[in-house]
């Protein structure tokens, strides 16, 4: 336990150097794997011990810095003081589906790994370089940029006449 | 009956269900050969529900509400693949078929308490109920196999549910896994026949033998025994199914009516739904099964549902 604890510590000390986050929000805690963070309820600790899974993974420990994931900056980012980007609603389909993004100098924030947002979206973290932010969504979170839309209604009219669709 | 490929519909099948639906057999078979319009649950967590439904409606999107559940939307237009899109990856909606978010208006758990979804991959309704609690409390989501326990998993991530704990157990030996530990509600979803899903696929229907749903009515009796006992004195269960088979509905809700367990009609607004059997096949059910809730196919154009509220009494005694 004690080496967890210490785990738990050195990560929050990444979250809070990096990101201003000083404290995890209240009725939370932090558990820590190796390099790994997740976020959980209070009331989840009478579980953990037959638990496979607890809470939502949060943040990992990088080479670069402290990375969120997306609920993690869902979670941590309403905390964050510094190294926060916003991003236009037109970036975040292309951020979405795996792009970097093209920011120039962001005033303030300095290049590392840093909180994306779109207004009340958070959309994960990335590595801003200066320039632009370098995208880590995960592959299993990236989505598709465009897709024609259907008309269900009209779908299931022709299904009920028999007809395909 | 030529609206369903050949082979899809057995004798056994027609003759079953022709006796359950009556006069609304051929009303019932016609909602079954049609898909239901798909349906959204938006994330209230993540994102105001009101900017987010304009979000995706200044996107061409054309959202219904469902009248039963105030996140729920049926998709009237929308994109091909709603599991594909930047809104779904972000964990703002969950793709939720709109009588599948019956159960926990149902169950109605609340903020801090312990909830046990027993059945719970792959976590529509456990996300569901995770956000219903404001992401406070905690909700123990159970699976039987691995497979389906890492989807739950996974959709529990992207919803970003912190309140829940993934267990991989047979629901059926829980209570001793559990000891002591008891639950404020208990969600049993049980695996099914699934003849509500067939709007979806024919598959439910080709498999479907009476001979299957004996053998699993036993499962879901063991299961919603076990979740049961899992329950606190005073505490509120809902089991349910997305099926119609009352060897499948009536009949388990029955063995829990003797080990003690009350049945209360549900409060769910704008749902129409007809009472539970009290009769089959010249057999005389408790009348107190009138209050669970059968959801027909063609009552609320969605899935067919079964969903009974029961109540573990405070003076409860015995193992139970």
């Amino acid at each position: 336990m004690e080496a967890r604890l210490g785990r738990e510590e050195r990560i929050t000390a990444l979250l809070r150097e990096r990101f201003g986050i000083d404290e995890i929000p209240e009725g939370y805690v932090l558990l820590s794997s190796a390099r790994k963070a997740r976020l959980v309820s209070t009331e989840t600790l009478d579980f953990l011990d037959v638990a496979s899974v607890a809470g939502v993974y949060v943040a990992k420990e990088t080479p670069f810095g402290p990375h969120l994931s997306i609920e993690g900056s869902r979670l941590l980012g309403p905390l964050a003081t510094k190294n926060v980007v916003e991003v236009d609603p037109e970036d975040v389909d292309a951020w979405m589906s795996g792009s970097d993004i093209e920011k120039g100098e962001v005033p303030g924030v300095e290049p590392g790994p840093v909180i994306v947002k779109s207004g009340e979206i958070y959309l994960g973290s990335g590595y801003y370089d200066g320039r632009r932010i370098r995208n880590m969504v995960s592959r299993a979170r990236r989505s598709e940029q465009s897709q024609p839309l259907i008309d269900y209604t009209l779908r299931r009219e022709k299904e009920e006449r028999g007809e395909e669709f | 009956m030529e609206r369903f490929p050949e082979g899809v519909l057995k004798p056994a099948f027609q003759e079953r269900y022709r006796k359950l639906m009556g006069s609304e057999y051929e009303l019932f078979l016609r909602f079954m050969a049609t898909r239901p319009i798909p349906s959204i649950r938006l994330n209230p967590m993540k994102a105001d529900p009101h900017r987010l439904r304009k979000r995706l409606e200044s996107r061409g999107w054309r959202l219904e509400q469902i009248p039963w559940y105030d996140f729920g939307f049926w998709v009237l237009r929308g994109p091909e693949r709603l599991g594909a899109t930047p809104e779904h990856q972000l964990g703002l909606y969950y793709v939720q078929e709109a009588a599948s978010m019956v159960p926990p208006v149902a169950l109605d758990p609340q903020p801090r308490e312990r909830v046990l979804d027993l059945a719970a991959a792959p976590g529509s309704k456990t996300t569901q109920m995770a956000e219903m609690m404001g992401w406070r409390g905690v909700i123990l989501a159970n699976d039987s196999n691995l497979g389906r326990a890492n989807a739950l998993s996974a959709n529990i991530q992207r919803m970003g549910c912190p309140n829940v704990v993934v267990t991989v157990r047979d629901g059926r030996i829980l209570p001793k896994v559990l000891s002591s530990r008891r639950f404020d509600r208990v969600l049993v979803d049980a695996p099914c026949s699934a003849v509500g899903e067939a709007r979806r696929s024919w598959g439910a229907l080709k498999r479907w033998s009476l001979r299957a749903v004996r053998r699993i009515s036993r499962l879901q009796k063991s299961l919603a025994l076990a979740g049961y006992r899992l329950l606190k004195k005073g505490g509120l269960m809902v089991y349910s199914t997305c099926t119609l088979d009352p060897e499948e509905n009536e009949f388990v809700v029955l063995s829990l009516l003797r080990e003690g367990a009350e049945l209360v009609r549900p409060e769910i607004l704008n749902l129409k739904a007809r009472p539970g059997l009290t009769r089959w096949e010249d057999r005389e059910l408790d009348p107190a099964l009138s209050r669970a809730l059968r959801i027909y196919p063609q009552d609320n154009d969605t899935q067919a549902f079964f969903v009974a509220l029961i109540k573990k009494p405070l003076d409860a005694g015995g193992e139970c």
